[in-house]
């Protein structure tokens, strides 16, 4: 008899399992796309999106890909010709306080990460689709402008600044994205935006939360088709910002090697120290900047130089796939494996 | 209780547990994904193996449907970062080839995460 009424409520249950659906329930979060610098940017609302909002966060991101290019008729373009052809330019507000802050973290990186490499970039041709090459430029020609280069390190920035050469060109593909985020967030904090997050091409950061629990984001793997898509998990809270930089996106393979787009400063060519590099801070200007100082400094000198950036949350992988978490990274992430 | 019985009961009770864990815990698996370009827009599901072709500015890119997994398996960019990006199961995954402006974007009804960092 016992056994009966067991079988039964199993049966039940089962019944009840196959009948029963969830209910329908609306989307807690709202997706909003748009291609800006250089990559898709979303943004996700966990609340109403006000009116208005979507073509002024347009307007914000082209104008400021106009103001940062390196290509076209902006001020860091304007910039970089006016040092080729005359030695020196008049720095202009609209882009001294990116100089300022990106000087900075050029100083306290050791100069692992510099926008001074901007010939450099070019070079190698990940500057701009059009140039993307399908081998790596000359030895010489790589020597010839990394003597022939300036750093942000050392530029004195006054009402105009004076590059030790003229072939020295500005790039700020490293930190611009960053600031670009930090500026997206206020605009939407200013018109109302309570919860949500700005997500420019797997660089993010988050206002608020969901209203069932904090905004969470994986980390992928750089080599997802290794059999496993996500790396490591992590609750982000209001104001923080995650940056990855990595090897797996801009690149080609020439003889069988790997040449990506994050050039070291001391080299000119690809670092193979590492395969990404992620940063959680409250700027995402910095956080984009030390992403990249991060990757290029590797396993070795990665705790020195986030120690000198200010940066206590932070995970690299290595050339060989090994994670270095810092400790207080590891005290908000959840690993995969 | 005979072995028969054992045996039921045990069926009886791995049924539940696999009902529990397909019908009521939250699905991170993507269901549905949203290919975006300049001239339109279309939602499909995961469970349906196919190709898709849409029309950008410099081509057709192709995106393939396998397995409840989408990715762009062909696009005419010099980059090909949508191509290199590989598979996509997860809600919430984004994909992009942006000098063609064609997206893919994966959705569920409750994603583990709310945005991926790469």
């Amino acid at each position: 008899m016992k056994q009966t009424l067991i079988g039964l409520a199993l049966c039940a249950l089962l019944a009840w399992g196959v009948w029963r659906q969830p209910p329908a329930t609306a989307p807690i979060v709202q997706h909003r796309e748009i291609f800006a610098l250089g990559t898709l940017v979303q943004l996700s609302f966990a609340q109403s999106v006000p009116p208005q909002l979507m073509p002024a966060v347009e307007q914000a991101l082209s104008r400021f890909e106009t103001r940062w290019s390196v290509h076209g008729d902006g001020d860091l373009a304007r910039l970089n010709q006016l040092i080729e052809q005359q030695g020196s330019a008049e720095l202009p507000q609209s882009l001294r306080p990116g100089f300022v802050i990106a000087q900075q973290a050029c100083r306290n990186s050791g100069g692992l990460f510099d926008p001074g490499i901007g010939a450099l970039v070019r070079l190698w041709g990940f500057d701009d689709e059009d140039h993307f090459r399908s081998a790596p430029p000359a030895a010489s020609a790589i020597d010839g402008l990394l003597k022939a280069r300036g750093s942000l390190c050392t530029l004195e920035l006054g009402p105009r600044i004076t590059p030790p050469t003229p072939s020295t060109q500005f790039d700020f593909g490293a930190s611009a994205k960053g600031r670009a985020v930090d500026e997206i967030v206020a605009l939407l904090r200013a018109r109302g935006v309570h919860d949500a997050i700005v997500n420019a091409g797997g660089d993010l950061k988050v206002i608020g939360s969901r209203p069932d629990r904090p905004w969470r984001i994986g980390i992928r793997h750089p080599r997802p088709d290794a059999g496993q898509e996500i790396i490591a998990s992590l609750e982000v809270h209001d104001g923080e910002a995650v940056f990855s930089s990595g090897d797996y996106e801009r690149f080609f393979i020439h003889e069988n090697r790997r040449y990506h787009h994050i050039l070291d400063p001391r080299t000119g060519l690809p670092t193979d120290l590492s395969q990404s590099a992620t940063v959680l801070h409250r700027s995402a200007e910095l956080a984009d900047a030390a992403a990249t100082a991060l990757f290029v400094a590797g396993p070795d000198d990665a705790a020195q130089t986030m120690q000198d950036l200010g940066i206590s949350h932070y995970l690299l992988i290595d050339a060989q796939g090994r994670q270095l978490i810092s400790p207080a990274m590891a005290q908000r992430i959840e690993t995969s494996e | 209780m005979t072995r028969a019985d054992w045996l039921l009961l045990c069926g009886l009770a791995y049924a539940v547990g696999w009902l529990f864990h397909s019908l009521w815990l939250p699905q991170s698996e993507a269901t549905q994904a949203t290919i975006s370009g300049p001239h339109q827009t279309h939602t499909i599901r995961l469970d349906e193996d196919r190709e898709i072709e849409m029309m950008g500015p410099l081509g057709a890119s192709t995106i393939t449907i396998h397995a409840g997994a989408a990715r762009f398996t062909r696009s005419p960019c010099r980059h090909q970062v949508c191509v290199r990006s590989g598979w996509h199961r997860r809600g919430g995954a984004v994909a992009a080839c942006v000098p063609n402006r064609i997206s893919l974007s994966l959705l569920g009804a409750n994603p583990e995460f709310d945005g991926l960092s790469y």
